[in-house]
């Protein structure tokens, strides 16, 4: 194909506008993996912008040489996991039903569902719930509670409701029930949304602070989020703002700061979940339903 | 057989109604009182003198950051000395929300110690309105040692409940007290700077101008890079402020007037000294702008030669400078005075709990429970049982050294040099002492660096204590009104006269800024907080 001159001028600029573009979303990233593996009080004369300059792994030790790290990791992996799961299928399942005119009571669900989107609980009566319900300091509460969300059934019913309805009767003809409609049919061709909606639900379990803050208390239940804010929390009171009290000579002192160790724990918070991202990327750009009808 | 079933009902009723009856008549025994519990406690004593089991004390920390591994060997030596079984859990989110939940699920642990302020000693008090937690005004009459860093007026006027007047709290008010007050805040000036241009410290604004003129001429440039003779961030420019102001705000004696640090006579004054600082390139151009990593990098780089701030910052930035040369860092300097002004507050001791321990109803329901309890609490306020929880027992982690102090074994210390806590986590010293005291005066080793003791005396005077008027008095509608609006006006005002060309240029911005404030709500919200000042002299 040829291209006019003022249209490789655009392509150019285009690339050129790009790339600043993705520079200015990565660079923010790439300075907190430098600065996370620099001797903390050297980064405070600032100036280190791509790599390190005094490189240490102490700030990562600080992090990892506590003995309930196993523990709040097993938490997350076995919340962002059993959670998300949980949470896609039972959505999907209560969506996919709700794609269907023939359901009866749908209008009341839809309406009840709605009503959630515009309406939370509030603190306390959430707290009083999940008391009675006994997920108090359990594991339960970062699953039970998450396991429906109003917007994901629409964004699943949508989907659904965009589906083919001739391979549903053809699936129907053939002897398949709504089970397995849903399973061989709705499913196999849904991969996108399920990636899509799974990511999302993922990120929120692994991102979530807020279930262990409010409902939990029992130290080995507590998240990696809680753990390293906990650790932050402690760097920060017993070494930066040390009101004098650090020995600033001893070598143990000179790597590890409030900041260093910040810049640690968003990398070790980030960097699981990005890491799933790229196994990903292909269901979100990949056509929904394109040669699923042949003939 | 209708009457055989008429039997059966009639004797599960009574069955029924007899248990009922016996556990009503269980249940109302009550919490102890001081007065009845010696009766109380001396008759099992005295009929079996058999050792009490353990007593069990599920305790919260609300807003903690850390508790001890669970089996430490303090909590061990408490079960085996002492007889208690402390169980330590703690919820670092919200105090008030933390609060508010228990609360409304009528459900609190045994012992409770959260993090005071005004939101949560409210709540607090509603704990106690609602039942859920007892009344400690006579146990804290009884060992009066509990709050022997308290003030009672203050105790009364911030933690008693409004409706009916009790205690609910025990707070917790150690380290903010006169007697043991670090001074952590103030300013520093480059010490290898001054002794190459031959300078004592400065003491007053005429010494500053000076001592920065000769840093300006005689200091060569860091790394390429021109120094910087002065330089402040939020909290430095405020506060040096107060060298005019005395403080954020000055109430006269009489407690008839009241100037705020942006409405003072003498801010103009301020204004005036900045802006011949700045206009002669002896204040950091980007003093009112600069970022606090920004800010941090010039004190690091050491390429700045005066500073307010707390020992924070300046422990970083002495760290890098005397990993290289062990004379090159930033020490404490003494307050900058005025003649015939009062001494600037730069930190202020108060009687402020910044915790507080309560009780629940449901614990002390066993009047032995809370009589145990209270004795250890007591135990704590001793200087022996302080100094074994602070510090654990005697020859374990700390010796006795020449002096008579203690201070810790060599290899304690280099754990707690870690400054990661894990050696208090895993022992469970400092833990246990629940009411944070310590003895008075001290009798360890004090921990700090060299710069942190030259400031406990360098800054002794810029330390005040805190009336126990001001903050107590609360605040009314016209604060809520207008405050969120005057405090950031006033960096507008500095940036404009500090910035002027002249001299008289910026007396006369200072002047536009003092007729600003009173329009925006200075005079209303001085003359509610005055008001409510009075009133509460009047209560």
């Amino acid at each position: 194909m040829i291209i006019s001159r003022g249209e490789k001028i655009f392509q150019g600029l285009n690339y050129l506008f790009l790339t600043v573009l993705s520079f200015l979303f990565i660079y923010p990233f790439w300075r907190i993996v430098a600065l996370s593996f620099n001797e903390g009080y050297d980064s405070s004369r600032g100036g280190i912008h791509f790599w390190p300059r005094a490189f240490t792994l102490d700030n990562y030790k600080t992090i990892f040489v506590r003995s309930d790290i196993l523990d709040a990791y097993t938490i997350t992996i076995g919340r962002t996991l059993i959670g998300s799961i949980l949470s896609i299928l039972l959505v999907s399942l209560l969506a996919y039903g709700l794609s269907k005119n023939r359901l009866r009571g749908r209008k009341a669900i839809n309406m009840m569902l709605i009503i959630t989107m515009f309406f939370s609980g509030g603190l306390i009566p959430t707290y009083l719930l999940f008391k009675s319900l006994g997920l108090l300091n359990s594991f339960w509460v970062y699953v039970v509670p998450l396991l429906y969300s109003a917007s994901s059934v629409f964004i699943f019913r949508s989907f659904f409701r965009a589906l083919p309805a001739e391979l549903e009767e053809s699936a129907m003809i053939d002897g398949a029930n709504d089970l397995t409609v849903y399973a061989k049919i709705a499913f196999p061709l849904s991969l996108p949304i399920f990636a899509t909606m799974g990511l999302f639900s993922a990120v929120g379990h692994w991102n979530d602070y807020m279930m262990a803050t409010l409902y939990v208390t029992k130290q080995d239940l507590i998240p990696m989020q809680s753990l390293l804010m906990k650790i932050l929390d402690l760097t920060r009171s017993n070494k930066g703002a040390s009101f004098g009290m650090v020995d600033l000579v001893s070598e143990t002192r000179k790597t590890v700061t409030p900041q260093s160790i910040k810049m640690a724990t968003l990398v070790v918070v980030v960097m699981p979940i990005m890491c799933v991202y790229p196994f990903l990327q292909k269901y979100f750009v990949k056509g929904v339903i394109i040669g699923s009808l042949k003939g | 057989m209708r009457k055989r079933w008429k039997a059966i009902s009639l004797v599960l009723v009574i069955g029924l109604m007899t248990t009922a009856l016996m556990a009503c008549s269980n249940n109302k025994e009550k919490a102890a009182s001081p007065s009845s519990s010696s009766s109380s406690s001396s008759a099992p004593e005295s009929s079996a003198p058999a050792k009490e089991d353990p007593l069990v004390v599920n305790m919260l920390l609300i807003g903690a950051t850390e508790i001890p591994q669970e089996n430490n060997p303090m909590r061990q030596w408490l079960l085996e000395n002492k007889n208690i079984d402390i169980r330590l859990t703690m919820s670092n989110g919200e105090v008030a929300d933390q609060m508010n939940m228990m609360l409304a699920g009528g459900d609190v642990p045994d012992v409770v110690r959260y993090v005071t302020n005004e939101v949560s000693n409210s709540i607090l008090n509603k704990w106690g309105d609602a039942g859920l937690i007892v009344p400690l005004d006579e146990w804290l009459e009884k060992y009066p040692n509990l709050l022997k860093f308290s003030d009672k007026s203050y105790n009364k006027s911030v933690y008693a409940n409004k409706k009916d007047g009790k205690m609910y709290v025990l707070p917790v008010n150690f380290a903010n007290h006169p007697d043991v007050i670090k001074k952590v805040v103030g300013f520093f000036v480059k010490e290898d700077w001054l002794k190459q241009v031959g300078m004592e410290a400065p003491t007053t604004p005429d010494e500053l101008f000076n001592v920065l003129m000769a840093f300006k001429e005689k200091i060569a440039d860091v790394d390429g890079k021109p120094i910087i003779p002065a330089t402040f961030d939020h909290l430095g420019r405020q506060s040096f402020m107060y060298t005019w102001t005395k403080n954020w705000y000055n109430l006269s004696e009489d407690h008839k007037e009241l100037y705020w640090w942006f409405n003072h006579p003498q801010i103009e004054e301020y204004m005036v000294f900045m802006n011949k600082l700045y206009n002669n390139g002896l204040l950091d151009r980007e003093f009112l702008t600069q970022q606090p990593d920004q800010y941090q990098a010039k004190l690091s780089s050491g390429r700045v030669g005066f500073t307010f701030n707390t020992h924070g910052p300046m422990d970083m930035a002495n760290g890098v400078l005397k990993a290289g040369d062990a004379n090159n860092r930033y020490v404490p300097s003494v307050p900058i005075r005025i003649e015939g002004l009062p001494m600037p507050i730069h930190g202020a001791a108060n009687y402020n709990g910044f915790e507080g321990i309560a009780i629940s109803k449901k614990f002390a329901e066993n009047g032995r429970n809370l009589e145990r309890l209270m004795e250890f609490l007591n135990w704590n306020a001793t200087d022996e049982g302080a100094l074994l929880l602070q510090n654990g027992v005697e020859g374990e982690y700390y010796v006795k050294n020449a002096e008579g102090l203690f201070e810790p074994k060599p290899e304690v210390k280099a754990e707690l040099d870690k400054g990661d806590k894990s050696f208090e986590m895993s022992t469970g010293i400092t833990a246990y002492n629940l009411l944070k005291f310590n003895v008075v005066p001290s009798v360890t080793v004090e921990p700090g660096t060299e710069e942190f003791k030259l400031a406990q005396s360098a800054w002794a005077e810029g330390l005040a204590v805190d009336d126990n008027l001001f903050n107590p008095a609360g605040t009314g509608p016209e604060w809520d009104k207008h405050w969120g609006n005057l405090w950031p006006e006033i960096d507008k005002w500095q940036a404009k006269a500090v910035f002027a060309k002249t001299e008289e240029e910026a007396r006369k911005i200072t002047k536009e800024m003092l007729e600003h404030f009173k329009k925006i709500g200075a005079p209303e919200v001085t003359e509610e907080k005055l008001r409510l000042i009075d009133e509460y002299l009047k209560k």
